[in-house]
């Protein structure tokens, strides 16, 4: 249920997920708060967008060169602007919710957000899709809502919502202690069990690969907030004719793959600081948005 | 579990009431110093001129615990181990896999981790630079840089037997080295007149605490091998010669550098071992017994910690054997392929 986890979910958390996390720990020099010391603390002054850092989809990284360096942007391909528009309409679709207008009207916003005149793919499945994901959000919130009034009668209104969707979306939070972007927007945030989530919309690639997302933002809300962020899960939400699959990967943000963030955001930073063209692959994935500046 | 360390001259490992027992003599007067029962040892390690009784040796046997010799040049003696406890098949396998394309894949993933280790070593006191000593940093970027480069190429390499490949691979691994090792001088003070590895007959101070502290790493690493039921004379990477441990110098190329690098330069760095702690004896630098004592004990408590793998916080000496343990089981076939031990930072 898109951040919400389900029984099973929530049973591998707590008797699982968790209690290993706690086992095994964390190294404190790879605790955000930290990002004043090595192996943290930035070793090139240059601050990368999330996506860049993590993508990993350029096999040399030449999309951050042609980004950052060449100040190029990149193809807006139709699965491109489905993942943008999936993921303002699980935001506003979070919005309503907690504004408790859990019959608001997709096709009004849609239409207000302009999209077909700004970016380009397969509209009639985008919406349709993006409407699919709409509906399922409100019903699963309103539900859960529903039956926290019955549980807790003495509970207010605002505070059911915020306990019913214990959930900051779209949060706003600066990456500039780590030499990351200074606008940086967290899917998710579950304020409650303390979990960074990442929202994937029909991705195919490798999937432990993603887990370096939510590890980033981690990273990030340790360094501003310093408490702890030791749990992330992956939402990958797929379409496959009328219906919309979703499946989570729940995982420790562990030491692991802690430094392994520092290690792109390094390499990364280094080829801006250094201006320095990685090269072409001698394979592309399909879907890249450079393509057609690559040439491949 | 602790691990025995008897160093110095008139000190005796025996038995009393099936108690393994450290006596030491003192003018007139012999007194007991440590008292354990067996099963409580992980291992013991005499250096110096320590002796032991075959009775002790035959008590620690019985409940698997081995013992090293080391001498101060920082070479492994000799060794006593428990009888092997494993299946002959590993062995087998061990053996056969020498001409096989799997053996071939091993000594490829032993270099790749050693240079991936050396990388993250370089890299993590180039950071730690960064603002104190930029120039310094910058060097060993490049160092880690250079390396990298070399990576790419042992990459290339296609998997083949041990014989067919192994020049290829030694020769990256050497040049890989030449720049880890000329990097790391970069960072060392004159007085210690370091310039490369001297491997075996340490010249320089330097090469005197690195070579006691491998020794000590072959050690650890034998006892590894030996419970995961491998030959440790029938290694991969390095070639066979009468008497020289390959399979044990094999595993240990993962660790040099986070167990024994890593603790050699932040002795110096932190000035906890001076120049004047080391003299030459026929041509090989010493160290006295100040500074052997303090390597020791600062790697073997480094055994003792604990290191967080994505699954689990382990120990580095479990570490070690779990390493051996997934070679075993690769060459056995249970696993269809290795990937070796190595560290982001
Ligand atoms: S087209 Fe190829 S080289 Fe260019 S950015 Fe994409 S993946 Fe990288």
């Amino acid at each position: 249920m898109v951040y919400f986890l389900d029984e099973l979910e929530s049973k591998n958390l707590l008797k699982s997920l968790r209690p290993k996390a706690r086992q095994v720990g964390v190294t404190e020099e790879l605790r955000g708060w930290n990002w004043d010391t090595s192996p943290l603390k930035p070793y090139h002054d240059v601050s990368l967008p999330m996506y860049l850092i993590c993508a990993g989809y350029c096999p040399t990284s030449r999309d951050v060169y042609l980004s950052k360096v060449k100040g190029m942007k990149g193809e807006y391909t139709h699965p491109v602007t489905m993942g943008v528009i999936i993921h303002d309409t699980v935001g506003q679709a979070f919005r309503e919710a907690k504004l408790k207008k859990f019959d608001a009207d997709f096709s009004s916003w849609y239409e207000s957000m302009d999209y077909e005149k700004r970016l380009s793919g397969n509209f009639e499945e985008i919406r349709r899709c993006a409407k699919m994901v709409w509906n399922f959000i409100l019903s699963a919130a309103k539900a859960r809502f529903e039956s926290c009034l019955v549980t807790q009668p003495y509970g207010s209104p605002e505070e059911l919502i915020l306990t019913t969707i214990p959930f900051l979306v779209e949060h706003r939070i600066s990456g500039r202690l780590l030499g990351t972007s200074g606008m940086l927007s967290v899917d998710c945030f579950d304020y409650m069990r303390n979990i960074i989530f990442d929202l994937k919309v029909g991705f195919k690639g490798d999937r432990y690969r993603c887990r370096i997302y939510p590890t980033g933002y981690a990273l990030v809300f340790e360094s501003v907030y310093e408490v702890p962020v030791d749990i992330g899960c992956n939402v990958f939400i797929n379409f496959k004719g009328e219906r919309m699959i979703v499946e989570k990967d729940l995982f420790h943000i562990n030491d692991d793959l802690r430094s392994w963030w520092i290690e792109e955001r390094d390499n990364k930073a280094e080829i801006v600081y250094e201006e320095k063209d990685p090269g072409i692959p001698p394979s592309c994935p399909d879907d890249c948005i450079y393509r057609s500046v690559c040439g491949e | 579990m602790s691990r025995l360390v008897v160093d110095g001259w008139g000190k005796t490992i025996a038995v009393e009431n099936e108690q393994i027992v450290v006596k030491e003599r003192e003018a007139n007067e012999t007194k007991i110093v440590y008292r354990s029962i067996p099963s409580e040892i992980e291992q013991v390690i005499v250096t110096g001129s320590g002796s032991i009784t075959t009775r002790a040796i035959e008590l620690l046997a019985e409940n698997g615990v081995d013992v090293v010799f080391i001498d101060w040049k920082g070479q492994v003696r000799a060794r006593i181990s428990p009888p092997i406890m494993r299946t002959v098949n590993t062995r087998r396998e061990q053996y056969r896999a020498f001409d096989e394309p799997k053996g071939g894949a091993l000594a490829k993933e032993f270099v790749r981790c050693k240079m991936r280790n050396q990388m993250s070593l370089l890299g993590t006191m180039a950071k730690t630079r960064r603002d104190s000593q930029p120039a310094k940093a910058q060097a060993l970027s490049e160092g880690r840089h250079g390396i990298e480069l070399w990576l790419e190429k042992l990459d290339e390499i296609r998997t083949a037997s041990c014989n067919e490949i192994r020049d290829a691979i030694m020769g990256i691994e050497g040049n890989a080295s030449a720049i880890y090792w000329d990097s790391i001088s970069q960072l060392i003070d004159e007085s210690f007149q370091f310039r490369n590895r001297s491997g075996r007959y340490a010249t320089d101070p330097v090469n005197a605490l690195l070579n006691y502290g491998y020794a000590v790493l072959e050690g650890e690493c034998w006892k590894a091998i030996h419970y995961a039921g491998l030959d440790p004379y029938g290694g991969f990477l390095h070639v066979d010669r009468p008497g020289r441990a390959s399979m044990v110098l094999d595993l240990m190329e993962m660790f040099r550098q986070q167990l024994v690098d890593k603790v050699v330069f932040e002795l110096i760095f932190h000035k906890r071992v001076e120049p004047k702690e080391f003299e030459m004896e026929n041509g090989v630098c010493k160290m006295q017994e100040g500074a052997r004592k303090l390597l020791l004990t600062e790697i073997l408590s480094k055994m003792e910690d604990h290191i967080r793998l994505p699954e689990k916080r382990m120990k580095w000496s479990d570490v070690i054997q779990r390493e051996a343990v997934s070679v075993a089981k690769f060459l056995r076939g249970e696993t269809t392929s290795y990937r070796g031990f190595w560290m982001r930072w």
